[in-house]
Formats: structure tokens, C-alpha cells, sequence
């Protein structure tokens, strides 16, 4: 007697799995991009449970600011150790919002990035792997969201694991951040204010440092036609929200498309091979532009 | 549509089967026959263009066949004899005239890319033509009668397990299936076996794989490690494996729940000791069509060593250009002559010999093979070479390398290189072989299916989707 367990099991597994994927195909359509996306890094796979998330990662990343603000008096001796380094610049007060880094441009180009933090995706990692950015620090993963900053891990080898190290170790002299994209499968208002109050607290617990927020790098054109969520639309609208976020608190905005973009108002294709990051031998010149911008 | 994508799985192959099984043999056939269309018209976005070339390929060869036929009984009747093996002019004119129509869309479709732009090359005509071509030159030779009946004709050319990527059937083991075919509860039991073998070859291996070889072109070839060249091209060649491999087990595993009896494709060239032999286990189908109707026409062996070389430098030169319109195809098809030229000479018996040196050889061969294959830009290729061969490269543009490239990419795929360097050996077919009838072989199998359904789902498969930024 011969027997067919697998038939029978596959049959049942199946009927068992079908209605789940009828669902996905039809009922979930047009948001399953979303689903795909915040799924991959957490569960959060229907819209309706978005809006709860970003509340929810809000209150722990509240824990780790008030754990920031207990610690913030051991970077007495980081301060120190600034005034060392920086070579004889007008340091920026705490607090005191516009600041013109006129000598800054003037810092050799082996100085420019000292005692700087970066905060980014995988752009940023993309940065750090690929171009001289000399001693900087940086904090940085592919998938990194303003939602998840205290929650992630730090990809990047022999740096802190965790932001809160990071900003409570040591004080700054500059700080770039680079988020943005990853978010826009979230809302949109939430993100903005997210990313408002997620600035205001890296300024809270570096207050010697000057923050400089990046646009996000553009996608090429034909990926932006195909996707309906990680878009230049949306990508320039986040831009558009980091600018008025930096104006009105008077960070530097600095926004490296002019560099990439083509005519069509997109990453150029010449630049990239999977239409969303440049190839590793551009990060130099992304580098080197951002010494050029001074800031 | 993809064996590999959920409609395919959960939409058409269910839908499809509980009709097709209800059905009597000649509907049978008639519904698997637009059935088939069905899946090649969401194959192609409904571009019935692709759709009526199809169809004018099955009109069209049916005619010629039958002409041929008729002009061999006009022939014979007017010599009266019985049997003649010299073929009448009539003959010769319409196989020509036949193969010229195939092949000549082919060449149109592949090639016109050279010239003009904007030629999409439609879904699968490289198989079909090759394998409508091959009923053709049966006929011509008489091998086989040419066929009565056109959607018979037609069923055999467009089957879905078997019309977007093979393996070529010929006519003469495929009719008499289309003509009485027996569907058991065993039978289906085993094709559903072979086809989550497939498909976990080709979602869990295969996709994962994938993602690597993307990120090395993502990084771009300039500024890769020599370590990370080496690893991207074993992700490549892993991948390619595994996506061909699991594509024509799931076309196999098809045709048993349809009742036919699909050809194997591979029998684990990995293990081969030499590119000799492991042309003899990748691509069973290709390289049995270019053996019977390129390579022994031409006079294989039989004419002498000299014409026996250009023989094979035939069949690799066409093998090559078959593979894509790309001038990095012919270099590849070239490289495996001379390869193959060298194993002829003397190599071969050494490394069937001293087998470890075979795996050692082999395992530098094929991913070096592949990497010519993959890479489709010169000036690329040119630059991955320097990386995976830093001393021959003599300096040259150098971008920035990150040092740590390889063992970051090891920790994000270090486990699916292993487990798809395990699946390479055969151990996998060998434990499936030994144990299928058992009740644990089923579970396992049933969670392969299901992890490579969870894959699908959360869109694994869609190589768009695995980046997030």
C-alpha cells in the first residue's frame, strides 16, 4: 500500500493558506508596498496599526532622552577635548540658534569632518563605507527610520552600537542627519513631527553642536515612475519638510540632488546600478561636495 | 507569470487543475492549450502580439509538416517505390522555408537589439522556437509522422510548465502522452514533490542568492574587494543554478499533475569534474537539441579531428549567441570551446582521475564561467576581472574599496551560501530519493512550501522589494 502523505498535506496546507493570500492579493492591494516595507524591519504590516507605532517607539525614545539629559553632564570632559581639536573657530554657543561658520570652509579638508556624527540609512552607510570621511562618527543602517533611531542598531563596524552612546559620550562639534526615506510608506504628519522632535532632541543633548539636515538623495526617474510610495514626489515633499524644520529652528539644509540629479529631476542613471543608491565610487565626490557647501 | 508568484499558485494552477481534471482527454487537451495562452497573455501583459506569434508558429509548422508529408507520398508515388530515404525537392524547399520563418523571427527578435532599439523580445521564443523546430527537422527526417490534429500541435509547443523557459521536449516523447495519458493519485503526489523542490530552489535559494549579486552591482564593480568579487560571483553562480534548477523541477513537477512527463534538465552539474561533463548535466535539453541538430548534421566526429573542432566550435558559438544578444555571450561561448578543446586534449582523463583536482578545477571554472555570462558590458567586465584578479591587473582607476566588504556581506548571506553550497552536492536529491515515501519527507516538504509561500508573500520574490534604503 502505497502512500501519499504529500498530497494530502500539501492539499490541506494550501486550503489552509489560500484565503490568507486571496486577502493579499486583493484585499491588501495598493498598500502591500507598505506592508512589504515596514514588514521587513518590523511587524507592522496594515496601515491601521501604523499610526499606533510611531506612538509607541515615541515613548521609548522619550526613555532614552531622559537617560541622554541624566548623562549629559559627563561631556564636561568631551567639551574639553573640542576646544583641543577645533582649531581656533568661534565656538557656537548652546542655544543660540543662527550661527555663521564662516571659518569652518577654512578647516583643512583632514579637519573638516573632526568631531562630526553622522545619522543616516543606508545612503549614509553608502558614505561611510565608500568615501574619506576621516574620524568621523557615524551612525547609520540600511532601513533606518527617525522612528527607530534608539531602537536600531548601529551597522556601521567599530562605532557605538546604540545612538544614546553615541550622543551621550562624547559632545559634537556637527552633526549630519539623513532620514527621510524610509518613512515615506508612513504619515506623513506624523513623520514631519517625528522628525521635528527627533532634531530638537539631538540638539537638546548636543547642544555645542551644529546640526546640518541632507536632503534625501533621489531615486532615477524610471524607479520613481514605477513605485508608487518611495517616489521623487514623495522624496521632495520630506525635503521640502526637513528645509522649513532646519528655517525655522536655523539648522543648515543642505540638499546633494543638485549634484546627482539629470535633467529629468532624477537620480541620474549613470550614477547608480539599483536606481536608488550611487555606486560606491561616488560617495567621494557626495564627501567632497559637502566639504565644498562648507557647512 | 511565474511558477514563483502567487497568482500563479494560488489563482491559475487551481483554477486550472479542477477544470482540466473534469475534463475527457481531447478536451484535455484543448483547455490546456488555452489554458496555456491564458498564462502567456499575463506572461506578457496581454500583448497579443507576442500571443499571435505563438499562434502563427504552431499554424505555421503544422502546415509545413504536413506538407512535407505530402510531398514525400506525391514523391513516392510517382517513383512507386516503397520506401525511399532520398528526400524529394518539395521537402527540402518547405523544411527550409520552415526553418527559415522560425529562425529567422528569432534572429529578427534577438539581434534586431543591436540595431534598433526598443525590440522587446517576446517571452519565451528562444525555447519555442527551438522546439517547434525540432518537430519540424523530426518530421523532415522521419522520425516521426507529422501531426493530424493542430491543437495537439499546439498543447505540445505551448504547455505552460514548459513555454517560458524550457526544457525542450521533442514531439516523438511528448505525443504519445498527448495522445493517452494516464493522471494517478502517485503521479501527483510526486509532481507536487518535485514542484516544492522547485520552488524552494528557486524563492529560498535562488532569490536570497540574488539579492547579493545586486548589492555587488549596487556597489558597483570599481569599488569591491577582491574577496567580495570572488563571493559576489558564487552568489551568481548559486543563483543561476538554483533559479534554473528550481524552474525545471517545477516544470517537471507540472507536467506530472498534467499527466505528461517533462525531461530532466540538470542532474547536479556542480559535481561535475570538468566543463566536458558539466555540459553534459546543465541544460540537458539545450545541449541535446545543439547535439542533434547542430553537431551530428555537421558530421560530429565522425569527419576527422579538425572538423570535429570546428564542429564544436559551431555548437558553442550558437549555444553562446542563443543565450542573449550580447557580444559577451559569444566571448563566453568561446571560452567554453577552448575549455572544452583542452579537456579534449588530455586534460580530461587527468582530471577524471585525480577527482579532487576535478572539484578544485571546476570549482574555479565555473564561477570564472559564469562571470563572463553575467557581465554583458565589456569595460565592466573588464574591471570585474581585475578584481577577481588583482596581480594580472596592471593598476588602472581605482576607486575607494570598504575593507570590510566582505565580511559584511558574509554575515548578511553567509547562511544562504551554505546552504545553497549544500544543495549543489546532491545530498538533498540523495535524502529525497532515499526517504520520499516517508511521513517526515512530507512535513519537511510542506514546510519548504510554506516558507517559500511566506517568502512570496512578504515579496522576497520581487527583486525590487528586498531593498529598503
Amino acid at each position: 500500500m502505497r502512500k501519499y502523505h504529500y498530497l494530502v498535506l500539501f492539499v490541506t496546507g494550501f486550503l489552509v493558506l489560500w484565503p490568507f493570500v486571496l486577502h493579499k492579493l486583493y484585499i491588501e492591494e495598493g498598500k502591500s508596498v507598505v506592508a512589504f516595507f515596514a514588514g521587513e524591519r518590523e511587524d507592522v504590516p496594515g496601515e491601521s496599526e501604523n499610526a499606533e507605532k510611531p506612538e509607541e517607539t515615541l515613548s521609548g525614545g522619550n526613555v532614552a532622552l531622559e537617560d541622554g539629559t541624566v548623562s549629559g553632564d559627563e561631556t564636561v570632559s568631551g567639551d574639553e577635548a573640542l576646544a583641543e581639536n577645533v582649531a581656533d573657530g568661534p565656538e557656537e554657543t548652546p542655544g543660540e540658534e543662527e550661527t555663521a561658520p564662516e571659518d569652518e570652509p577654512e578647516l583643512p579638508p583632514e579637519l573638516f569632518f573632526q568631531d562630526t556624527l553622522f545619522i543616516g540609512d543606508s545612503r549614509t552607510m553608502g558614505l561611510v563605507e565608500y568615501a574619506d570621511l576621516n574620524n568621523a562618527t557615524v551612525f547609520a543602517d540600511t532601513g533606518m527610520n527617525i522612528y527607530r533611531l534608539y531602537s536600531l542598531k548601529n551597522a556601521v563596524q567599530g562605532q557605538e552600537a546604540s545612538l544614546e552612546d553615541i550622543l551621550t559620550k562624547k559632545q559634537y562639534r556637527k552633526i549630519y542627519l539623513m532620514l527621510g526615506i524610509n518613512e515615506l510608506g508612513y504619515d506623513e504628519t506624523q513623520t514631519v513631527k517625528r522628525f521635528e522632535e527627533e532634531v530638537l532632541k539631538l540638539q537638546e543633548l548636543q547642544p555645542d553642536a551644529k546640526i546640518i539636515l541632507e536632503a534625501n538623495l533621489h531615486v532615477t526617474t524610471a524607479r520613481s515612475r514605477r513605485d508608487k510610495i518611495f517616489n521623487n514626489e514623495g522624496i521632495d515633499r520630506i525635503n521640502e519638510n526637513i528645509r522649513l524644520i532646519a528655517e525655522r529652528y536655523g539648522f543648515s539644509y543642505i540638499d546633494i540632488n543638485e549634484v546627482f540629479d539629470d535633467e529629468t529631476g532624477g537620480l541620474g542613471a549613470e550614477y547608480t546600478h539599483d536606481e536608488v543608491h550611487v555606486l560606491g565610487k561616488y560617495y567621494q565626490q557626495w564627501a567632497d561636495w559637502i566639504r565644498e557647501t562648507g557647512e | 507569470m511565474v511558477f514563483s508568484s502567487l497568482e500563479f499558485l494560488f489563482l491559475f494552477l487551481p483554477l486550472f487543475l479542477l477544470v482540466y481534471y473534469l475534463l475527457p482527454l481531447r478536451g484535455q487537451n484543448a483547455f490546456l492549450f488555452l489554458g496555456s495562452l491564458v498564462f502567456y497573455g499575463f506572461g506578457t501583459d496581454w500583448n497579443l502580439y507576442d500571443l499571435a506569434l505563438i499562434i502563427a508558429s504552431v499554424v505555421l509548422n503544422f502546415l509545413a509538416a504536413t506538407g512535407i508529408e505530402y510531398c514525400r507520398r506525391k514523391n513516392r508515388m510517382r517513383n512507386g517505390e516503397e520506401r525511399s530515404e532520398s528526400k524529394s525537392a518539395g521537402e527540402k524547399i518547405i523544411l527550409f522555408l520552415g526553418l527559415a520563418y522560425n529562425f529567422g523571427l528569432l534572429l529578427f527578435f534577438k539581434y534586431a537589439g543591436f540595431f534598433i532599439r526598443n525590440v522587446i523580445l517576446p517571452v519565451g521564443i528562444s525555447f519555442y522556437t527551438f522546439q517547434i523546430s525540432s518537430y519540424l527537422i523530426d518530421v523532415y527526417r522521419r522520425k516521426i509522422r507529422a501531426e493530424q490534429d493542430m491543437i495537439r500541435l499546439g498543447t505540445y509547443l505551448v504547455m505552460f510548465p514548459q513555454l517560458i523557459a524550457g526544457p525542450i521536449m521533442t514531439y516523438g516523447e511528448t505525443q504519445r502522452r498527448l495522445r493517452r495519458r494516464k493522471i494517478t493519485i502517485a503521479a501527483c503526489n510526486h509532481g507536487l514533490q518535485f514542484f516544492t523542490l522547485g520552488l524552494g530552489c528557486k524563492v529560498l535559494l535562488a532569490n536570497q542568492l540574488g539579492n547579493l549579486w545586486e548589492d555587488v552591482r549596487t556597489i558597483g564593480f570599481e569599488s569591491i574587494s577582491m574577496p567580495l568579487a570572488w563571493l559576489g560571483v558564487l552568489a551568481y553562480s548559486l543563483q543561476i543554478y538554483f533559479d534554473f534548477y528550481g524552474y525545471s523541477l517545477m516544470a517537471v513537477g507540472l507536467g506530472k499533475l498534467l499527466g505528461f512527463r517533462i525531461p530532466d534538465n540538470f542532474r547536479l552539474p556542480y559535481t561535475a569534474l570538468s566543463m566536458t561533463e558539466f555540459w553534459r548535466r546543465w541544460h540537458i535539453t539545450l545541449g541535446r537539441w545543439f547535439r542533434n541538430y547542430v553537431y551530428i548534421p555537421l558530421g560530429g566526429n565522425r569527419k576527422g579531428k579538425t572538423r570535429q573542432m570546428f564542429n564544436l566550435l559551431a555548437v558553442w558559438f550558437l549555444t553562446g549567441i542563443w543565450h542573449g544578444a550580447s557580444w559577451n555571450f559569444i566571448l563566453w561561448g568561446l571560452f567554453l570551446f577552448i575549455v572544452l578543446c583542452v579537456e579534449k586534449a588530455g586534460l580530461l582523463q587527468v582530471l577524471e582521475k585525480w577527482k579532487v583536482l576535478g572539484h578544485l578545477y571546476m570549482c574555479f571554472l565555473i564561477p570564472l564561467s559564469w562571470t563572463l555570462f553575467a557581465i554583458t558590458d565589456f569595460g565592466q567586465l573588464r574591471i570585474y576581472l581585475s578584481k577577481l584578479f588583482p596581480f594580472l591587473a596592471g593598476g588602472g582607476a581605482q576607486a575607494a574599496v570598504f575593507a570590510g566588504d566582505f565580511e559584511k556581506y558574509i554575515a548578511m548571506y553567509g547562511v544562504g551560501l551554505a546552504a545553497g553550497l549544500v544543495c549543489c552536492t546532491g545530498l538533498v536529491e540523495k535524502v529525497f530519493i532515499r526517504w520520499r515515501k516517508k511521513f517526515w519527507i512530507s512535513v519537511l516538504l510542506l514546510l519548504i512550501f510554506a516558507a517559500s509561500v511566506y517568502g512570496m508573500y512578504r515579496g522576497l520574490n520581487d527583486p525590487f522589494l528586498y531593498n529598503s534604503f
